[in-house]
């Protein structure tokens, strides 16, 4: 079995390959060096897809067959209508043999033969609320997606999180506990990202703008987990593959204070109770001087037996640990600034 | 026949694309529709908008800029310039 990263960054995509997930091959960069705001595997097919987008040749899906040796791109299909253009890609997940993208203007796009073409889903655009939606600082965009089959959930800067559990055919608007300026329409929530635990659609992890939350009811509830984190702020955060109880968290030190991890000293904090309490984990991390982040998709898991944990930095590192986060080492000390990071194990 | 002068920022998205294409047609879309026939992902990577180039791509019909709904003559030559953007 070889662990895969696929590392998105502001200078294209990189993969870095380990057999035993201390030693890692790094290659790159991929993607004619566009930036790559997120990229997954495919199981299904083997495919691994990568959302770029050019500032001059605008955004397009590429696609490589075979771990990254050949690469084809497409971006037919990838637009609202005649008049509202694609600005740039986001976010993509693969299930039950469908590919679906999330883009800025917040759409999503559904791909049935491996993201050669993409069609629409109107459905979600058609949501009373969609016309609440307003940029956030990165613009409106459909950062997060969760795919489980015909269940879906995505995350949209800003308007909230919406699931579907009929295919994208119909749209819930599912915000209750969460801070919101409209306690009535329950629009406005600012999701950061969105992760689905322990590979249960029923329970997710959020970060969001005012905090940790936790959803025991695919989203229609959710609970502040915060408590025992060193700040509320934060991008990224994963969830182990089997375990529903376990998350991982990446708090920042505030919106306004810089941004970056709480006294220059980077930790990702753990969970093992689904958010009741909380553990920081630094051990190999640095622990001064680090004026770093890490993005909404920079923190990944795999599904090895004890699950790796990885993030991305807006530095430019990418660490990993194989326990489940107890320890931590460096992958890549020095490429561009990390957007995203996936982890694939192949087979 | 006109000539569809790509830059080679362009043409290596394309492997095997020369980087002048002779096209049929009697507007810069029509042609750019004749190129992508061949090369599909062509017009998207230049067009915004069927009507529109993207907000960084420029592009001279003889000489002059011109937009994809411009019409064309039988010699034409369209040359596509990315922008230097960036700073």
């Amino acid at each position: 079995m070889s662990t895969i990263l696929l590392i998105g960054t502001r200078k294209g995509l990189f993969f870095a390959r380990s057999e035993d997930r201390i030693s890692w091959t790094i290659d790159g960069p991929h993607c004619d060096k566009w930036p790559v705001n997120h990229a997954v595997y495919d199981p299904a097919t083997g495919a691994i897809h990568a959302a770029a987008t050019n500032a001059w040749y605008g955004p397009a899906v590429w696609t490589s067959p075979d771990l990254g040796a050949t690469w084809s791109h497409s971006s037919e299909g990838i637009a609202i209508d005649a008049e509202t253009p694609v600005t740039s890609l986001w976010s993509l997940a693969a299930t039950g043999g469908a590919l679906y993208l999330g883009t800025d203007p917040a759409a999503l796009f559904r791909s049935r033969d491996s993201g050669q073409t993409w069609a629409h889903v109107a459905s979600l655009r058609e949501h009373p609320t969609a016309a609440k939606w307003m940029p956030g600082n990165a613009g409106l965009t459909l950062h997060s997606l969760v795919a489980d089959g015909p269940r879906l959930a995505v995350g949209i800067s800003v308007g909230g999180v919406y699931v579907s559990e009929d295919a994208g055919q119909t749209w819930d608007l599912r915000a209750q506990g969460l801070p919101t300026p409209d306690p009535v329409d329950f629009y406005h929530t600012c999701v950061h990202h969105l992760e689905m635990a322990g590979g249960q659609f029923g329970r997710f992890f959020q970060q969001n703008h005012q905090g940790q939350f936790r959803s025991d009811d695919a989203g229609r509830t959710w609970v502040d987990v915060g408590l025992g984190l060193p700040s509320g702020f934060g991008f990224g955060c994963a969830t182990h593959p089997r375990d529903t109880g376990t998350f991982f968290a990446f708090p920042l030190n505030g919106d306004s204070v810089g941004r970056f991890v709480p006294d220059a000293a980077v930790a990702v904090w753990r969970t093992r109770d689904a958010g009741i309490t909380w553990e920081a984990c630094r051990n190999g991390l640095p622990q001064e001087h680090a004026y770093l982040a890490a993005y909404r998709q920079a923190m990944a898991t795999d599904k090895n037996e004890r699950a790796g944990v990885y993030f991305g930095t807006t530095t430019g590192e990418v660490f990993a640990s194989a326990d489940e986060g107890d320890s931590w080492t460096v992958v890549a000390p020095y490429l561009p600034g990390v957007l995203s990071v996936e982890a694939a194990v192949i087979p | 026949m006109p000539r569809l002068v790509l830059p080679d920022s362009l043409a290596r998205l394309f492997p095997g694309i020369p980087r002048v294409l002779e096209v049929t047609g009697d507007s810069v879309a029509i042609c750019i529709a004749d190129a992508d026939a061949a090369w599909p992902g062509l017009r998207d990577r230049l067009c915004n908008t069927p009507d529109s180039w993207r907000p960084h791509i420029l592009a001279f019909l003889d000489g002059e800029p011109c937009s994809p709904t411009s019409p064309i003559a039988r010699c034409s030559e369209i040359l596509v310039v990315p922008a230097l953007s960036g700073g």
